[in-house]
């Protein structure tokens, strides 16, 4: 018989749970991880367990009575949170129908003794779920009002962008942190007091000009004098310096870590302390953490001293957590920098130990109720669990600010809640809140109309789920083997690092290929493998030694990150090698969630009555609209517009613009643009119209501007602003582009920006002035500047990630012009709402495709939707990849304008994918397009067609693999979307094609013909595959753009050859080509020539599931054109079979 | 003599009716059930309306039906939640929410802001009728307001307006489903008691007034001896009745009241004086000093001063009755 094995983590359980049995009645520390599953339906007063160790082994049953009791117990804690926490968890999995056993880190039990002589184990003490991590700086917010986390963290309510809000104050400590980091690296690197002062003075300098909060918030005082944030940020280098020279790090004793990430998988905490001190000596000193604030309204009191000092809480976890991690010996301080001074606050001399007597000396388990209270708490408020969506019950739960129905000892700390900093109370929607004035939005959740309500209730629970698998992966990293995890995708361990230069390393892997799910731009940790001396074993992820970075480039066997700090170097006694973890890619979720809420809250306040439950049609007509609930009026085409408002538009987009003339404010308007339709021209000329219309009319409130647009993604908001400078370069001088210069912005693009245009360009930023006066005087000089340049602006482009930056707080626009709405989950797209003047009286057009890819959504949730939502046109199958355009669309067909002649491909090509996508509606804007050849192109690089098969080619080639026993794919690598299949002949295929096309050409075309060439792949390991084979093939083909379809959206190219990969004698297609919009893309890239490469057979075949249905069909009515076509001359299909041998070149 | 009918059969024992505890249960159960799957469609959002079940395509019988009928109103009404009957939604607790409004409104108007708030929080959690939800609205600004009336001290808070003021008016005109003189009398009310309670802060009698009514509250509450012995004592400095003629008793209530707070602040190191102090202090009564007061302040005034502070209480809007039609013959 297989003997089952056990790990050591659930030997240990097994060995304490069977020592708790021996010593009956003595409650005992255990902190071991376990699982449970309710027996029966939590009762009032206990909740019986079924509890099993990590890898399954039965522990038997376990009690947990409320107030910490248990039998033979002769007192209790009516504050205590474990079991109202533990039984709300419970309901809540129980109502959302989750039936995994539940994750508990027992920290406390007992084995008890029952009046009747039965031994019962109970739990007193744990952790709940520490699988999601919740950071340090949560906890403290917890802990200051339970009810700012429901607001803030699980209906992530924003502020009102309307209205215009300077935060000096928060930049201020911003700088300083930077200004303090700098000058520490600088010092403990030199030693020298001025390197330090310089350093610490490029810091704040570069935050101040980083951020343009400032620019548009920093005025002269009455007196003429600078704002003291600003010169208080700077003067505080004094007592930081003085600070710095009087630490471990002058006497060269101790290494820093700065802003690093520490994670406790056992404590389900995180966090990322200014500072930690690590003694190079374990014997000589201890690991002290060190917190920097600069400001904090919320402040510990002691009550003796009157002495008021923030972020106890905070750093009492970080050394909790720390210690957790394995470092016996753990200091802690706090250090407030207010004003010019810097105050230093030992752990044991602040306000929150004195105040409770805590000894930190010994173990105390107050100190870990405090904590535990406020992570368990949080987790079951922020993640939903508490409340669910039922309206009643949210609406319920803001009535005590303390939310009694978790218990919890948060009465201790104040007697009211920190309003001040509160969203809730600015939004005025908390009843708690103790300064509420005025009008103020009763009954948020329950007067919310039905539709409302379930809109805002789907695609939340669809951006928690997302932000819930976000925080359970750091625990996924630290518990999983690194073998698995790299199979997954996430993870490249054994990793050397071949160079360090400043902020860059270079990580190498020489035996083994990258292949991975991540990729450029991703966040990245990377973790030390040797064993550390004062931890004495390998660190895990997050575990203190990992640095965090960005990857900058991703090769064969190589692998560039952009550092945050350096990593170690030191490896005692073995080759050091490295792991990296994917973190995230860019968090679009907070911000998303974010303008679902505003939506919510907006559409309510703008109606005009309270204190009851509203009709659906007493929202703002918009808002209907967007609901699904309201028909748009019909579009007007015949609007008359002036010639120059229509010079260089064919006639669908001169219709597009008449309709957009017509709109009134409420209305919406949405143009469907296929590929190569000019979209942004469109977009440039309405940008045009509406400014020259404003002009016409200049009356109207200095907060209210004619036009903004926003993008899906930066690349596109600077098409449209170079779209626009081509077109319309008489708007430029009233444009901003909002942001500040990035590294792939052209220059057109980044002169738009407002620290450009206010004078100071990126080379200025990056360096500092000589002196403090100048520089505050500098800043002063260029925010009047920015300022001015606000005031006259009528256009603005940005991104809807961005749609709440400084530039634009405090302004609304007349129209708001959304491109690429296709692409936009519909939460993103309502940040657009938030741009529109109050009670949504403003127009809204939304420009996109809905038949191109849709939104971009990490791990998508799928719901049934309840009848509600059937009313607003959410349909089974809709998830986030659903965008709103797509929705909206469906709902009002009538409301959209298409445009239908199109500038990029040529006849055939168009004729492809019309017939395929487009229902045959789409046709070349005139014959210049239609005709287009190959033969063109190159005649105008003065270049005479190659002889082979490209250079001879009609507009379409196929090269069916069907029949070709080597093009089989790889099979699946990664359990993910991308499942990281590659197909070695195709890329050989590709390579060898190429390479015979450029040999045919004369050595000077080589460089603009490859720039004209795009090689596309759905899958990014057949990607990495593909630029291997081509840089082999011939040198000059490394520089093609090899690229997934997703981030060819939106490009063009005079060749495009797409690789399709998938070849298995299962059919098996995958879900990247289940998204059968992928294909619309990657066929309309091309002008004048489209290479297929793939297996007909595998696609064509019969379908495995529902959603490749009509994946499948648009594959077989692409092969049945191509066919078509090639009938007629226009397109040639070839057979790989004995198309190319290996070792000979076609 | 009438002659009493004789039944021609005698009359048939019929049986005690009794509860039957395990039927009751049963239905109970039932009701439960159906009240915790509602619960859970509420909980990832959605907000079910209670159908009956119907009675197409099964053979039930009519006890079943009617039974089912009763699980789902009772569902309803535990719920809040509205019961779909034949196709047209009511909502099953309504007059229950009617009278706990009512009761809510009652309680303002006699300052007993803890019973409003119990009301006020029964009522919201199960009426839907528009109405009463704009009058539960309104009810918790009046309550801010009340809160505000006894919490702030006339002349002594840095507010020179009760906060709710503010609150009241510009909610007042957001509520449309009231009726335009119902909105107007509040808004008049609102006024009167901000006004009452500014002229308190100037007006040495109002001021007096003001106190007798918090240290009327501070005995309905239940605030403490302590509380409502240092409102009275204020009040007695401030309206001169602080005397040495005991003629009234009222200087010796005084004094047993002083000796309270007098024992708080220093224990006199005379033995004698020391239990004097403590004995004054035994037998210091908030409610013998309240009326006291009242009557010796009555007879200051000349008029009834525990009628005056009837000044400081909501009045309730009361609709005029419809006149009464004419009877046709």
């Amino acid at each position: 018989m297989a003997q089952m094995t056990t790990s050591p983590t659930s030997s240990r359980t097994l060995d304490l749970w069977h020592h708790l049995r021996m010593r009956c009645g003595e409650p005992q520390w255990l902190d071991v991880p376990i699982l449970v599953e309710p027996i029966r339906e939590p009762e009032p007063h206990r909740i019986i367990l079924q509890a099993k160790t990590e890898d399954g082994r039965d522990l038997g049953s376990c009690i947990v009575y409320a107030h910490e009791w248990y039998p033979g117990c002769t007192t209790q804690n009516p504050f205590s949170h474990y079991f109202p926490v533990l039984r709300h968890v419970l309901d809540a999995r129980l109502r959302r129908k989750e039936h995994e056993p539940l994750l508990l880190q027992v920290l406390k039990a007992v084995c008890a003794r029952t009046k009747r002589g039965h031994e019962q184990i109970v739990l007193l003490k744990f952790i709940v779920a520490p699988e999601y991590t919740v950071t340090g700086r949560f906890i403290e917010d917890l802990y200051n009002c339970p009810l700012k986390v429901l607001f803030e963290r699980f209906l992530v309510l924003p502020r009102d962008s309307r209205e215009p809000a300077p935060y000096l104050g928060e930049v201020r400590g911003r700088a300083v942190h930077t200004g303090y980091r700098r000058a520490l690296v600088e010092y403990a690197r030199t030693q020298d007091p001025d390197r330090a002062a310089q350093a610490y003075r490029a810091g704040v300098w570069r935050e101040w000009t980083r951020t343009l909060q400032t620019l548009l918030a920093t005025h002269k005082t009455r007196d003429g004098g600078a704002p003291r944030d600003l010169v208080e940020s700077f003067t505080a280098a004094g007592a930081i310096l003085e600070q710095i020279s009087a630490g471990g790090v002058a006497s060269g004793t101790v290494e820093l870590y700065l802003e690093r990430l520490f994670y406790s998988a056992t404590r389900g905490l995180s966090g990322r302390a200014d500072r930690v001190e690590v003694p190079r000596d374990p014997t000589t000193g201890r690991l002290c953490i060190a917190e920097v604030k600069t400001q904090s309204s919320v402040r510990e009191r002691d009550p003796l001293t009157g002495e008021r000092f923030p972020g106890g809480l905070q750093a009492l976890a970080y050394r909790e957590l720390l210690q957790s991690l394995g470092f016996r010996e753990v200091d802690a301080v706090v250090e407030l920098v207010d004003g010019k001074n810097i105050v230093t606050k030992p752990l044991g001399d602040h306000p929150i130990v004195r105040r409770l007597r805590l000894d930190l000396a010994k173990p105390d388990e107050r100190i870990i109720d405090l904590i535990i209270q406020a992570r368990n708490v949080y987790y079951c408020v922020a993640s939903g669990l508490f409340t669910g969506y039922d309206r009643y019950r949210l609406d319920n739960a803001t009535r005590n600010w303390r939310l009694p129905d978790v218990s919890g000892q948060f009465d201790l700390l104040n007697d009211r809640p920190p309003c001040r900093t509160c969203v809730a109370r600015q939004r005025q929607v908390c009843p708690s809140s103790r300064d509420r004035e005025g009008r103020t939005l009763e009954g948020l959740f329950r007067y919310a109309p039905p539709p409302l309500f379930s809109y805002w209730v789907w695609f939340h629970r669809q951006l928690k789920a997302e932000e819930r698998a976000e925080r359970e992966l750091l625990f996924h990293l630290v518990h999983t083997s690194p073998d698995i995890l790299e199979r997954e995708g996430i993870t490249l361990a054994d990793l050397r690092l071949e160079r360090q230069d400043g902020r860059f390393a270079t990580f190498v892997r020489p035996q083994r290929r990258l292949d991975t799910r991540i990729r450029e731009d991703d966040i990245v940790l990377i973790t030390p493998q040797w064993s550390d001396h004062l931890l004495g074993r390998v660190p895990r992820p997050g575990e203190l030694f990992s640095v965090q970075g960005r990857v900058v480039d991703l090769q064969e066997f190589a692998l560039q990150v952009e550092l945050d700090d350096r990593v170690p170097l030191t490896a005692h006694d073995q080759e050091p090698t490295y792991r990296v973890d994917q973190l995230t890619g860019f968090d679009m979720r907070a911000w998303q969630l974010e303008g679902l809420a505003d939506f919510l809250v907006s559409a309510m306040v703008a109606t005009p009555v309270r204190g009851r439950m509203l009709r659906w049609s007493e929202l703002p007509p918009l808002a209907q609209t967007i609901l699904g609930l309201r028909q748009p009026v019909s579009i007007r085409t015949d609007t008359p517009l002036p010639t120059w408002a229509t010079l260089g538009l064919n006639a669908a987009q001169r219709r597009a613009l008449a309709a957009v003339a017509a709109l009134a404010p409420g209305d919406l308007l949405l143009i469907q643009g296929p590929p190569g339709t000019g979209k942004t021209a469109l977009i440039a000329a309405m940008v045009r119209f509406l400014v020259g219309r404003a002009l016409f009319d200049p009356v109207r409130s200095p907060e209210r501007r004619p036009v903004l647009v926003l993008t899906n993604t930066h690349r596109a908001a600077n098409e449209v602003v170079l779209k626009i400078a081509q077109t319309a370069p008489e708007v430029l001088p009233f444009l901003v582009r909002v942001g500040s210069e990035r590294e792939d912005m052209e220059e057109d693009v980044a002169a738009q920006t407002l620290p450009t245009r206010s004078g100071l360009p990126p080379e200025r930023r990056r360096q500092p002035p000589g002196s403090d006066d100048e520089a505050i005087e500098t800043l002063l000089v260029t925010s009047e500047r920015a300022q001015i340049i606000r005031e006259h602006a009528a256009v603005f482009v940005a991104t809807l990630g961005s749609a709440d930056a400084a530039e634009l707080r405090g302004l609304t626009f007349e129209t708001v012009i959304v491109d690429e709405a296709a692409q936009a989950t519909e939460p993103a797209f309502l940040q657009a709402l938030r741009r529109l003047p109050f009670g949504y009286r403003g127009r809204l057009v939304l420009v996109g495709d809905e038949n191109q890819l849709p939104p971009v959504v990490m791990t998508p949730t799928v719901l049934e939707p309840w009848a509600d939502l059937e009313r607003l046109g959410i349909l089974r199958g809709d998830s986030l990849r659903t965008s709103a355009f797509e929705r909206l669309h469906r709902r009002y067909p009538l409301a959209c304008i298409r445009l239908t002649e199109q500038y990029r491909m040529n006849g055939p090509i168009c004729e492809l994918v019309s017939h395929v996508f487009y229902e045959d509606a789409l046709r070349p804007a005139d014959e210049r397009v239609a005709e287009r050849r190959l033969t063109h192109w190159l005649a105008e690089l003065g270049a005479d067609p190659p002889a082979g098969l490209l250079g001879q080619s009609p507009p379409i080639l196929y090269l069916d693999t069907s029949d070709d026993p080597l093009a089989r794919d790889s099979g699946a690598l990664f359990q993910a979307d991308d499942e990281g299949r590659a197909n070695e002949r195709e890329a050989e295929l590709v390579a060898q094609l190429l390479a015979a096309f450029l040999r045919g050409l004369p050595e000077r075309f080589h460089q603009k013909v490859i720039e004209q060439i795009g090689v596309i792949s759905p899958y990014r390991r057949q990607n990495t595959l593909l630029r291997q084979r081509l840089a082999r093939a011939h040198p000059s083909l490394a520089d093609l753009r090899v690229d997934t379809v997703d981030r060819f959206q939106g490009g063009e190219r005079e060749v495009i050859i797409v690789s399709l990969v998938n070849s298995n004698s299962e059919g098996v297609i995958g879900s990247l080509h289940a998204e059968w919009r992928r294909l619309n893309v990657a066929l309309s890239r091309a002008r004048s020539l489209l290479v297929l490469i793939g297996d007909r057979r595998t696609f064509t075949a019969p379908e495995h599931a529902d959603d490749e249905t009509e994946a499948r069909e648009r594959f077989r009515r692409v092969f049945a054109r191509i066919e078509e076509l090639a009938r007629r001359g226009e397109a040639c299909i070839i057979p790989t079979r004995d198309l190319f041998v290996p070792g000979e070149q076609l | 003599m009438a002659v009493r009918p004789v039944p021609e059969e005698p009359p048939v024992s019929k049986p005690e009716r009794a509860l039957n505890p395990e039927a009751t249960w049963v239905l109970l159960e039932r009701v439960g059930q159906l009240v915790e799957e509602l619960r859970q469609r509420r909980f990832v959002g959605e907000d079910p309306v209670v159908e009956i079940p119907s009675v197409t395509k099964r053979r039930v019988s009519r006890a079943i039906l009617i039974q089912e009928a009763i699980v789902a109103a009772l569902a309803a009404e535990r719920l809040g939640a509205l019961l779909d009957l034949n196709g047209t939604l009511v909502s099953m607790a309504e007059d229950i929410a009617a009278d706990e409004l009512a009761n809510a409104y009652r309680a303002l108007a006699t300052w007993d802001l803890r019973a409003a708030e119990t009301a006020l929080t029964r009522a919201i959690r199960i009426t839907r009728f528009p109405e009463h939800q704009q009058r539960i609205a309104l009810g918790w600004a009046l309550h801010r307001l009340v809160s505000d009336l006894l919490r702030l001290v006339p002349g002594e808070s840095k507010e020179k307006l009760l906060p709710a003021e503010r609150l009241v008016a510009e909610l007042l005109p957001t509520l449309d489903q009231l009726p335009d003189d119902e909105r107007a009398f509040y808004q008049a009310e609102v006024c009167r008691l901000a006004d009452a309670w500014r002229e308190a802060a100037t007006d040495e009698r109002w001021w007096c007034v003001w106190a007798l009514l918090r240290a009327r509250v501070a005995l309905l509450r239940g605030e403490g001896n302590e509380t409502a012995l240092a409102w009275l004592l204020r009040l007695a400095r401030r309206a001169g009745l602080m005397t040495n003629d005991d003629s009234d008793g009222l200087a010796t209530l005084l004094r047993r009241a002083e000796a309270v707070f007098q024992l708080l602040l220093v224990t006199p190191e005379d033995q004698t004086a020391q239990s004097e102090l403590r004995q004054l202090a035994v037998e210091a009564s908030p409610r013998d000093l309240f009326r006291a007061l009242v009557a010796a302040l009555t007879a200051q005034w000349g008029d009834d001063a525990l009628a005056a502070t009837q000044r400081f209480a909501l009045a309730l809007w009361v609709p005029e009755a419809p006149e009464r039609p004419e009877r046709t013959s």
